[in-house]
This record gives C-alpha cells, sequence and structure tokens, in this order.
C-alpha cells in the first residue's frame, strides 16, 4: 500500500467512524427512506400473516357446507344460528351439522395451529430444520402410551379416555428426557435433537414388541389411532385443546423476539442478555404440552409440524415474531384442508387426515422449495 | 469502564486453560489480545462476560463481580462478536443486525433502531447487502455482519473474537482501525482477540500478549510488546523488527525448533 493510499484509507476509517459517533438523525431524508422501507417490509409480512388468519376463516366456513349429505350453504349457516338461538328445526340436519362437522372443523383448526406452533418453535429452538414433535421423540411417546393401554389394557384411567390419559403421559416422558439431556453441562441444540431421536427410536421398538403380542382387534384399533384423525374429538376435548393451543400461541408469540436472539447462537445469544438455557427449557416444556395436549386427543397427525413453519418462512423469513402467528394459522389450513379432502373426496367414504396432510403437503412442499429465489435456511 | 481479572483460572471442564491471570483495563482505547493458537485468548474474554466461569478468581466489569450480575445487566455495558454466528434460519442482513438492538429496543421496531441499523451498515460498508440472506453472504461478509450487530448494542466495551480471522488485508487494516477509531471518537473500550501482529501493533493503544500454557506474557504499547524476543519467546518465530511511523513492523523470518 502506497503512502497516498493508506492515507486514503484512514481518510475513509475517521469518516466511518465520525459518522457512527454522529448524532442520528431521524429526519434526514435518508433515514425517512428506510424507516419507510423497513415499515413496507413489515406490512408485507403482517399481510400474510392476516391472510392466513383469512385462510384459516374462509375454508373453515366453506367446509361446514360440504359433506355426504346435501345441504345448502346458506342453510347450513342458518341452522348453526338457529342452533345458538335455541331455534331447533330439523334435528337431523342440526345434528350433522352441529355435532358432526363443526366439531371435526374445529379439532382439525386448533389441532393444525398447535402441531405448527409446535414444529416451528422446535426448529428454532434447536436450529434443526427436520425438528418437529415426531424428530424429538414426543409422538413416539404418545404412540408408545396408547399401545399400552390398547394391547395390554395398560392405562392410567379407564374407560373411554385410557388411550388419551397414556398419550398425553407417555409423550411427557421424551421430553423429560430431552430438557435432561438440555441441563446437562455443554449441551447443544444439536445434542438435544439427537437424543430425542435416540427416544424416538426406543419408544419405537418397545411399540412394535407391544404390536407383535397383539390380537388382530386390538391392532387395528391401535393402527387406526397411529394415523390420526379428528373426527372423533368432541366439544369438551376441543375445548380443553383450544384452551391449552391458545395459551401456547399466545406466549410464543410473547417470546418470539427472544427466539430470534437466540437463533443467533448460544454464545452470542448469552451476550444479548438473554438466559439461553432456561428460555430454550421454558420454550420446549410449553410446546410439549401443547403436542402432548394435540396428539392424545387426535392421534399422531404428522407432518404439519415439520411443513407448516417452512412454508411460512418462505413468506415472512425466519423473523419470528411473525413465523410463530402465521405458521399457527397455516397448519390451521393445512389440516382443515386436509380433513375436508379426507371427508369429501372418496365420500362416502372418508381418509384419514394423516394420510391427506402427507398427500396434499408433500408436493405443495417440494414445489415451494424448488421455486423459492432466496435461500432460508 | 473498567475490567479488573484477578488471578483467574478457567478452563472447560478438567482441562484448565488459563493460569493466573491479572489483566487491568481502563478507560477507551483499543487493546489486541495477541498469542499462539489454544493459548486461552478466547477463554478469557469469556470469562469478561460470563460466558464462561473461572474456575477461581474474580472478574470485575466496572467494580462489579460479573458473578453477581444478570445476563441482561452485563449485556447492556458489554457487546462481544464471536468468532462464529449461527446462521440456519437466516434473516436479511438488515434484520439480523437489527437483534442486537435487542437490550435497548421494545417489541416493535422503533425508528431509532432503524437508524441506527442503516448507520452500521453505512459505517461498515454493508448497505448494499442490506436485504441479502445472512446465510448467501461470504464468512467475510459474515463476520462483517456480526461485528455490525456488536455495534448496535451501543454499549461502553466492545469484545471481539477474531473479527478479522476471515478478511483479506485491506478489510483487516480497515475494522482494526475502525475499531482503533470508535474507540476513541465514541469512547469505547474495544478489546479484541487478533492474529496479524503487524495490524495490531499498527493500531491497538495496548497489545496483551499471551504465552503458553495459558498466562499473560506481557501487557503494554507495542513498542514494549512486539520485540523480536517476545516473538521468539512465543511463537518459535524469528523476526527482525523494524521501526515504521513510529510503531514495530514484524519482518518474518523463519520458524525456530
Amino acid at each position: 500500500m502506497t503512502a497516498d493510499e493508506q492515507t486514503g484509507e484512514v481518510n475513509v476509517v475517521k469518516r466511518a467512524a465520525a459518522l457512527w459517533a454522529s448524532e442520528d438523525d431521524l429526519t434526514s431524508d435518508d433515514s425517512v427512506e428506510t424507516i419507510q422501507s423497513y415499515r413496507v417490509s413489515e406490512l408485507r409480512k403482517l399481510t400474510f400473516v392476516f391472510v392466513c388468519i383469512a385462510a384459516a376463516v374462509l375454508v373453515a366456513g366453506l367446509s361446514i357446507t360440504y359433506g355426504t349429505m346435501d345441504i345448502g350453504f346458506f342453510e347450513c349457516y342458518e341452522v348453526i344460528w338457529n342452533h345458538i338461538t335455541g331455534n331447533v328445526g330439523d334435528k337431523l340436519i342440526d345434528y350433522i351439522i352441529v355435532d358432526e362437522r363443526l366439531p371435526r372443523i374445529a379439532a382439525a383448526l386448533v389441532a393444525g395451529a398447535g402441531l405448527a406452533i409446535a414444529g416451528c418453535v422446535m426448529q428454532s429452538v434447536m436450529k434443526n430444520p427436520l425438528a418437529d414433535p415426531y424428530t424429538t421423540g414426543i409422538s413416539s411417546g404418545a404412540g408408545f402410551g396408547a399401545a399400552l393401554a390398547v394391547t395390554l389394557g395398560i392405562s392410567f384411567v379407564a374407560g373411554n379416555y385410557a388411550i388419551v390419559v397414556n398419550a398425553f403421559v407417555f409423550s411427557l416422558i421424551p421430553m423429560a428426557m430431552m430438557l435432561g439431556v438440555g441441563k446437562l453441562k455443554k449441551a447443544s441444540p444439536t445434542m438435544m435433537i439427537m437424543a430425542g431421536m435416540a427416544i424416538m427410536f426406543m419408544f419405537n421398538a418397545f411399540t412394535t414388541v407391544l404390536k407383535l403380542q397383539a390380537d388382530p382387534d386390538a391392532l387395528a384399533k391401535l393402527y387406526s389411532w397411529t394415523v390420526g384423525t379428528v373426527a372423533d374429538c368432541e366439544w369438551s376435548e376441543i375445548v380443553m385443546m383450544f384452551v391449552v393451543v391458545a395459551v401456547g400461541v399466545v406466549l410464543t408469540q410473547i417470546f418470539s423476539r427472544k427466539l430470534n436472539i437466540l437463533a443467533t447462537g448460544d454464545d452470542s445469544a448469552k451476550a444479548m442478555g438473554l438466559d439461553v438455557e432456561n428460555m430454550r427449557i421454558v420454550l420446549l416444556l410449553l410446546i410439549s404440552l401443547v403436542v402432548a395436549t394435540v396428539v392424545s386427543f387426535t392421534g399422531l397427525i404428522g407432518f404439519v409440524g415439520l411443513v407448516a413453519p417452512h412454508v411460512c418462512r418462505i413468506f415472512v423469513g425466519a423473523d419470528n415474531r411473525y413465523l410463530v402467528l402465521s405458521s399457527a394459522m397455516f397448519g390451521a389450513v393445512l389440516l382443515e384442508i386436509a380433513d375436508f379432502v379426507g371427508r369429501t373426496a372418496i365420500a362416502p367414504a372418508t381418509l384419514q387426515v394423516g394420510v391427506v396432510t402427507a398427500f396434499i403437503g408433500g408436493p405443495m412442499f417440494l414445489y415451494l422449495i424448488m421455486r423459492q429465489k432466496k435461500s432460508t435456511w | 469502564m473498567r475490567i479488573d481479572i484477578e488471578n483467574m483460572d478457567a478452563g472447560y471442564g478438567d482441562k484448565k486453560i488459563l493460569h493466573g491471570i491479572d489483566l487491568h483495563l481502563e478507560g477507551p482505547g483499543l487493546t489486541c489480545i495477541i498469542g499462539p493458537n489454544g493459548v486461552g485468548k478466547s477463554t478469557m474474554i469469556k470469562c469478561m462476560n460470563k460466558l464462561l466461569t473461572p474456575t477461581s478468581g474474580t472478574v470485575k466489569v466496572n467494580g462489579r463481580d460479573v458473578k453477581e450480575m444478570s445476563r441482561k445487566e452485563i449485556a447492556n455495558v458489554i457487546s462481544y462478536v464471536p468468532v462464529q454466528t449461527d446462521d440456519v434460519f437466516a434473516m436479511p442482513v438488515f434484520d439480523t443486525v437489527l437483534i442486537g438492538r435487542a437490550n435497548k429496543s421494545k417489541w416493535k421496531t422503533s425508528p431509532q433502531d432503524i437508524v441506527k441499523v442503516k448507520k452500521a451498515l453505512e459505517v461498515l460498508g454493508l448497505t448494499e447487502l442490506s436485504d441479502r440472506p445472512f446465510n448467501e453472504l461470504s464468512a467475510g461478509q459474515h463476520q462483517t455482519v456480526a461485528i455490525a450487530r456488536g455495534l448496535v448494542q451501543e454499549t461502553e466495551i466492545l469484545i471481539l473474537d477474531e473479527p478479522t480471522s476471515n478478511l483479506d488485508i485491506r478489510h483487516q487494516i480497515f475494522i482494526t482501525s475502525l475499531m482503533h477509531e470508535i474507540a476513541v471518537q465514541k469512547n469505547v473500550m474495544v478489546i479484541m482477540i487478533s492474529h496479524n501482529l503487524n495490524i495490531a501493533s499498527m493500531f491497538a493503544d495496548n497489545i496483551v500478549l499471551m504465552e503458553k500454557p495459558g498466562r499473560i506474557k506481557q501487557i503494554g504499547p507495542a513498542n514494549d510488546v512486539i520485540t523480536a524476543e517476545n516473538i521468539k519467546d512465543v511463537y518459535n518465530v524469528g523476526c527482525e523488527i523494524v521501526i515504521h511511523q513510529g510503531r514495530p513492523v514484524m519482518l518474518l523470518d523463519q520458524i525456530l525448533n
């Protein structure tokens, strides 16, 4: 470097440092333009969130009007209104709309939102695009709990809720083990997800052993639970799921900025003031409760938790302030569409929602990852 | 602003890296920490902001033991630029730098935050990369973005772990001299690890020379620390020292046995 060049470089540096040391001017043309451009990008992301919310409402509204029995579009809403006002006309139609169609639509929306938010948080916390309720072993734990109840009759409660309660309790075991690993010194997100996968294989092996010993009836019942469905949910169960999922979504949204900080790496996040270990545990505990609740009522519905956050990342990026809510709403839409297709595509027979999510979600996801221009992960 | 480390030992698990470290830094200025690989430079700076807890001894920031300070309290005084930043789910460069405002801003991004980030990008020559996804950048650009994120945290102490390790020679000079200028003009204590001894010598107000096994050999101005004897003792490399613009410059010779 010549003396002139060196002097030039020093001047560049002095100017840069002086700029940094200068007072912030919020009113300069440059600043106003940058602020406006940032607000536009915020608005674009918020628009996607609202589009997802609107789509959830629209899809739910439309799917009420379709089914094996031909009931007119406006008649469906009239029936709902009459039911609310206590003015029930045709009891059969009232039963079909209020007790058959509405619960499964509500269950699909709530379960879809719960699974999607779980995937979103797990992927962000563990910094792994493949993290979801399956790869963290939570679904396998639930599956083993259900298998115990169905094949050996071992359950925490008797009666109709034997599978549900078993699934819930056993889905918490992988979570507890994973959090235990997280508490170890130097535990990294990669170590946690590897622990989750080890737990998944262990529970799957136990379940396979139980299946091998099971009689055909028990096997059929277990199989139907493991494929996953929202058709059997009752209103009391949906309310329970809704409360847990709503608390999960609200708290995760509140923590969304901290999720962004966490994504920069453990040392970096700590240096920005975040209590990384505790934050990770709080988020995983919260999300595990959401997944355990959903899975115990619906059975194992795959794909939504994995795919919904990735699709939303394509539209809103990795900023969790927008990703959390849009994932929840997109998951709700995805599961609702899957259930709608499942009950109408080959009517009067129905397809399990878990099968349809993979059929619809798979190609859609492949298409989106192939056409995206910017790398998101 | 001051950092006082007294009789500190530190390491990872049973492996002891640092032995009896005593270091007292006060006031604005650029301090470069130099020394061979594995000598504990990163370990030492991680103890300064409680990323690592020493096995014995004390670390005080502005007179307070860091053990008694919350992460948030430390983040308000010290910003830290790690040697690497995770980029699994990458955001655009602008948003990546914006995360550095976490200790200053609320949930909604304020105009102040936006302007601060814009200014940091301009200072570091990153304006054109503003919309690019962080994971599409080169290793050197990654490091520069991480420095921008450290700057917008706006603390009185800035610690950087090898911020120039992936940069070309021009950018190494730019970043090191910029850190010196910011220290002077913004009254900031900047502590950075460097492997380029000549550039550190050109711009550092103080050099901390570390030697194996995890000890400080000498602290002082470049003219006192960068000597042929010190370089031979610490790096086992022969060299000749010439004075250029009042600072020692190393002309490397060969590796000694």
